[in-house]
């Protein structure tokens, strides 16, 4: 009995982990962008 | 502060992390649905955050007349409604959860959806008035204008009718339901979606005040 | 001139301005006969659900008052740039006086349309005033909200590209609280009973859009 729960826990946890990942990697990709965005805007500024 | 630029992603990266796998899911949702209070509701908060910060820059506006602050302004509520139309998404996708429907009118549905169209309405306005000297302070004077008369619109309209939003944050008792590790990583959120509001902000009213400053110049 | 009977004057100029072209106000009553006439056609008196109707009429008769009254309100200042009379307007009497003087005929506009709606509804859908205090205070401060911030968003849109369409789009969100009490407050003066506590919301309501329009009455109309 023990041993179901702890493992319909850690399926559990793999699924939230796996959407986790997901959305950190999206966020990197839109932190990417305004990273972009930030330094051509310094540079225009600049000139 | 350019040093908190690079540490937002892996701040918010945790916070993220944290929203998916450290706090327990609430009891009476559905599941995991009472995560999304992690996305949802910083984002509602951030969008009020932005139309106040509107309003406050709208007024230093007709106070210096200075154009930056028209910038700021203007660039203020877009991102606000950036985050508003985010704020209605989320609130969809759990309203499909929780209720098994995508919109049903919950009056917090409809009215967040008119302060929504509120604001799109001040971007109307601005593309509407032609003349460039003329357009900041049409803008500033109805986002003031809006922002006395948005607590009707927040506060009083949804009272009108019973509602089935949660009452996590906002409630009659005036007190946060939620243990530890929840409000840790509630305010921990709240505060990264500010921090990069601020910097989305920056970005939005810099490029503004070059399109601005471009036009000016002659021969550009 | 005392500050009072300079506001008056503007009032009254619109009033027989308006009068006298007539059309534009011939346009919103023939609007309200219109609007008036379908939903009794659609309806009838009988047709709704008894336990529904108070809520169902109360929500009609304000859509009928409010969209009769957005094809004239906006006039307010549209008008005067039509006519081209913005400018002399703006350079001999103060912004706030040219707003509370055209809020004032608003505000007369919009009881004219509800003397002329409300015997149409009585009679039409078998409408019943169960407190009759309670319907004359609602249309008159629903009505002084809906004349304070139309006229002031008239003057925003005053100058700006498609002012009608711009008018529907900014008015809309900014008095859908006030058209939300009102019809509160309509439901429970049917019912009988004095609407105290939507009408004390209408009072905020309209404290705060006349402190918000005198405040910006100078940047929205003024150079």
């Amino acid at each position: 009995m023990h041993g179901k729960h702890r493992r319909e826990r850690l399926k559990k946890m793999t699924s939230l982990g796996y959407l986790a990942a997901v959305n950190v990697v999206i966020w990197v990709g839109l932190f990417a962008y305004l990273w972009r965005l930030d330094r051509r805007v310094s540079e225009k500024e600049r000139t | 502060m350019k040093a908190l630029k690079f540490l937002l992603l892996p701040y918010l990266g945790a916070v993220i992390a944290a929203a998916f796998l450290w706090p327990e899911p609430a009891k009476g949702f559905l599941g995991e649905s009472s995560r999304i209070v992690f996305f949802h509701v910083p984002c509602a908060w951030t969008s009020t955050l932005a139309f106040l910060v509107a309003a406050g820059y709208s007024l230093a506006y007709l106070l210096r007349g200075n154009p930056w602050h028209d910038d700021v302004a203007a660039a203020a509520v877009r991102i606000g409604l950036l985050f508003g139309v985010l704020t209605l998404i989320t609130g969809s996708l759990f309203a499909n959860i929780m209720w098994g429907t995508w919109w049903n009118w919950d009056p917090r549905e409809s009215s967040y959806l008119l302060l929504v169209f509120l604001y799109a309405a001040y971007l109307f306005l601005r593309s509407a008035v032609e003349d460039p000297e003329r357009r900041p302070r049409i803008a500033a004077a109805y986002a003031l204008f809006a922002v006395v008369l948005m607590p009707f619109l927040v506060f009083v309209a949804p009272r009108v009718t019973a509602s089935l939003h949660p009452q996590t944050v906002i409630n009659p008792q005036g007190k946060i339901l939620m243990d530890t590790p929840t409000r840790v990583v509630f305010f921990g959120a709240m505060a990264g979606f500010s921090a990069l509001f601020v910097w989305m902000l920056s970005i939005d009213a810099r490029a503004s005040r070059l399109q601005r400053v471009l036009q000016k110049r002659p021969g550009a | 001139m005392s500050m009072l009977s300079r506001a008056w004057a503007i009032c009254a100029k619109d009033a027989t301005q308006e009068l006298r072209r007539r059309v534009a106000i011939v346009a919103v009553f023939f609007f309200a006969a219109t609007a008036l006439t379908l939903v009794s056609f659609a309806i009838g008196p009988f047709r709704l659900p008894a336990e529904d109707r108070p809520a169902l009429q109360a929500a009609l008769l304000w859509i009928i008052l409010f969209f009769a009254a957005a094809t004239g309100l906006p006039r307010a200042f549209v008008a005067e740039e039509e006519a081209g009379t913005g400018l002399a307007l703006r350079k001999t009497v103060p912004a706030t006086l040219v707003l509370a003087g055209k809020s004032l005929f608003n505000l007369a506009l919009f009881l004219a349309i509800a003397a002329v709606t409300i015997p149409g509804f009585l009679i039409l859908l078998d409408w019943k005033i169960g407190n009759a205090a309670g319907i004359a205070a609602t249309m008159l401060l629903g009505g002084y909200g809906l004349a304070v911030v139309s006229t002031f968003l008239s003057a925003l849109v005053a100058r700006a590209g498609q002012h009608n369409t711009l008018f529907v789009l900014i008015a809309f969100p900014l008095v859908l609280p006030l058209l939300l009490m009102a019809i509160a407050a309509t439901i429970e003066s049917t019912a009988g009973g004095f609407p105290t506590m939507p009408l004390k919301v209408l009072i905020a309501y309209d404290g705060a859009s006349t402190g918000a329009a005198y405040m910006l009455a100078a940047v929205a109309w003024e150079d």
